[in-house]
């Protein structure tokens, strides 16, 4: 297991309520994971607890089957690498290819694999062309690819996008899902994407969907799909062709056979976009 | 009366190869529009509503907001101006820095002039046409959520009562829910107090529910303005400009393709199209 958390609560000092409510789950090494929920739901709150930047007020989290506490937290940070909501919240080089070795130096990488990392990682996000190029001056998509590429160099097993399209227009978020898709299946990174657009899900693995700090729901993007009481109680928007299935198997206007072709048109057609 | 521009050009430094705007002539009435201006990143979208109240000044043609000619010249106050549009930046939570929310959207009001007493009252009423609930308004705006500092920072704007608000990309960072609460809002406000709202959005679903008249910025020119439905059935110039179909009209147009519906006029919204499905049925 890349991921254990067993009975994990967290909540910030001076408040009773629990933002992170007995959490248990695993996450496979190799699989990507969607984490969805609304603002507040407490799905960035588990990305912070992964990456030791919070830490649990009760219960255990095993990052590699290793015990995440003060001792082994060092070592375990090496696995992991996350991107954040604001790309320009990230950004500490000059030029783009100070930004990606950013990590690389803090590692005290020999000069040349620092270059090799730098020109293969920036390859990879397609952003060789701007190595140069002034991080301000590029567009949301570009910036996070830039981090991207800057997290890929640490060569770390997992990645975290923490609703890292939320700021980014629509060309932007294109980008990086695509991005996204390619460490997926070419790269066979772990990754966990947290979002609240349903949307995003859909490519992922397994998708948990938190409320209240709890998961409420489990399972394949076409098993949580169905069920579409609990995504709205927890404050999910229901997707446009899903919504509309919804409304039409209610309905006793259309004949059964017409019913099953148009639901099965648009469950496919949400799948495609 | 609202705004006008004619022939309106800009450009940040005086020596950059492109204008930020570029010939761009329009008409904006003072009640009951609701306008989306759209385009990719960089297209002038942003400068263009700097423009409309007066923070940044066209290099050549005329901009004319409520009766009064915008020049950058001493003589002209353009507190009058501001007055009449209010603009409420991206990421509005980011600005604000009273230490209680009331004062936060008392400081609009004030600043033009208005008696405590009186900036009282209409931040009140402001803070209700936005839905803020009452106990809020003696908190610290940074014990609030993003969605609710973000009404706080439009009740700020609407606290000097504005006939046309504007509101760049009001949508962007709230959860789903929050999306839809803030543009029903807007919505419900416009319908109570018919003044004219302008939104600068990258998202077509919100745009194909919420507003009527959408306005396509490319490269600094205006090169759509019209009804939405008429911009959303024009293909030719989605594609030119790249720009996405709403959720409803893509499904419905793959949905005809497949034969399963047929349709006149293309839906915008997953109501249309709901409706289009259910009742093509009665017909048969």
């Amino acid at each position: 297991m890349f991921i254990e958390f067993k009975d994990v609560s967290f909540k910030y000092p001076n408040n009773d309520k629990n933002v992170i409510d007995h959490l248990s789950f695993t996450l496979e090494k190799g699989s990507m994971l969607a984490i969805l929920g609304h603002n507040g739901s407490g799905k960035s709150t588990i990305a912070k607890l992964i990456m030791g930047l919070l830490k649990a007020t009760s219960g255990s989290i095993y990052i590699c089957d290793t015990l995440l506490d003060e001792k082994s937290i060092d070592d375990l940070r090496q696995k992991m690498s996350i991107i954040f909501q604001n790309p320009d919240n990230q950004f500490v080089g000059v030029t783009v290819k100070d930004d990606i070795a950013f990590g690389l130096e803090n590692h005290q990488i020999p000069r040349q694999e620092m270059l090799e990392k730098i020109s293969k990682y920036a390859t990879l996000v397609d952003m060789m062309a701007f190595l140069d190029a002034n991080p301000e001056n590029l567009s949301g998509g570009q910036k996070q690819r830039v981090a991207i590429a800057g997290a890929l160099a640490m060569e770390t097993e997992l990645i975290i996008f923490d609703e890292a399209t939320s700021m980014l227009d629509p060309k932007g978020t294109k980008e990086i899902n695509a991005m996204i898709k390619k460490l997926k299946n070419e790269h066979n990174k772990t990754i966990i994407t947290i979002t609240h657009n349903l949307e995003e899900a859909l490519f992922a693995d397994r998708v948990m969907v938190i409320n209240d700090g709890k998961i409420v729901l489990d399972g394949s993007p076409q098993e949580v799909l169905k069920e579409q009481t609990i995504l709205e109680a927890s404050g999910l928007k229901l997707i446009d062709g899903i919504a509309i299935i919804k409304e039409i198997e209610k309905t006793s206007l259309l004949s059964k056979e017409n019913k099953e072709k148009i639901c099965e048109a648009l469950w496919e057609l949400t799948f495609k976009m | 009366m609202g705004i006008n521009f004619q022939n309106v050009d800009f450009k940040y430094a005086k020596k950059a190869s492109h204008k930020q705007l570029d010939n761009v002539s329009l008409n904006i009435d003072e009640k009951d529009e609701f306008i989306a201006i759209v385009g990719h990143t960089g297209s002038g979208k942003s400068t263009l509503v700097q423009h409309m109240n007066a923070l940044l000044f066209a290099n050549s043609g005329n901009i004319t907001i409520f009766d009064t000619k915008v020049v950058r010249n001493k003589k002209i106050k353009l507190k009058p101006i501001r007055k009449h549009v209010g603009l409420v930046f991206q990421f509005p939570e980011y600005q604000v820095f009273e230490t209680t929310v009331l004062d936060d959207i008392m400081f609009g009001p004030k600043n033009f002039g208005k008696t405590t007493d009186l900036a009282k009252e209409l931040a009140i009423k402001a803070s209700q046409l936005v839905g803020l609930d009452e106990e809020l308004l003696t908190r610290s705006p940074f014990t609030l959520s993003g969605g609710q500092m973000r009404k706080v920072a439009i009740a700020g704007a609407l606290a000097i009562d504005p006939d046309i608000l504007i509101l760049d990309e009001p949508t962007v960072g709230l959860d789903p829910k929050g999306k839809i609460e803030l543009m029903e809002l807007l919505l419900a406000m416009q319908n109570k107090t018919h003044k004219s709202i302008i939104i600068i959005s990258h998202d077509m679903n919100i745009v194909a529910k919420y507003t009527k008249r959408i306005m396509v910025m490319h490269s600094g020119k205006l090169v759509f303005d019209g009804s939405k439905e008429a911009l959303f059935n024009n293909e030719a110039l989605l594609k030119e400009y790249n720009l996405d179909l709403p959720t409803a009209a893509y499904l419905a147009k793959e949905l005809k393709a497949m034969h399963l519906i047929d349709y006149d006029s293309l839906p915008l919204t997953k109501e249309e199209l709901t409706h289009i499905i259910l009742g093509d049925s009665c017909n048969e």
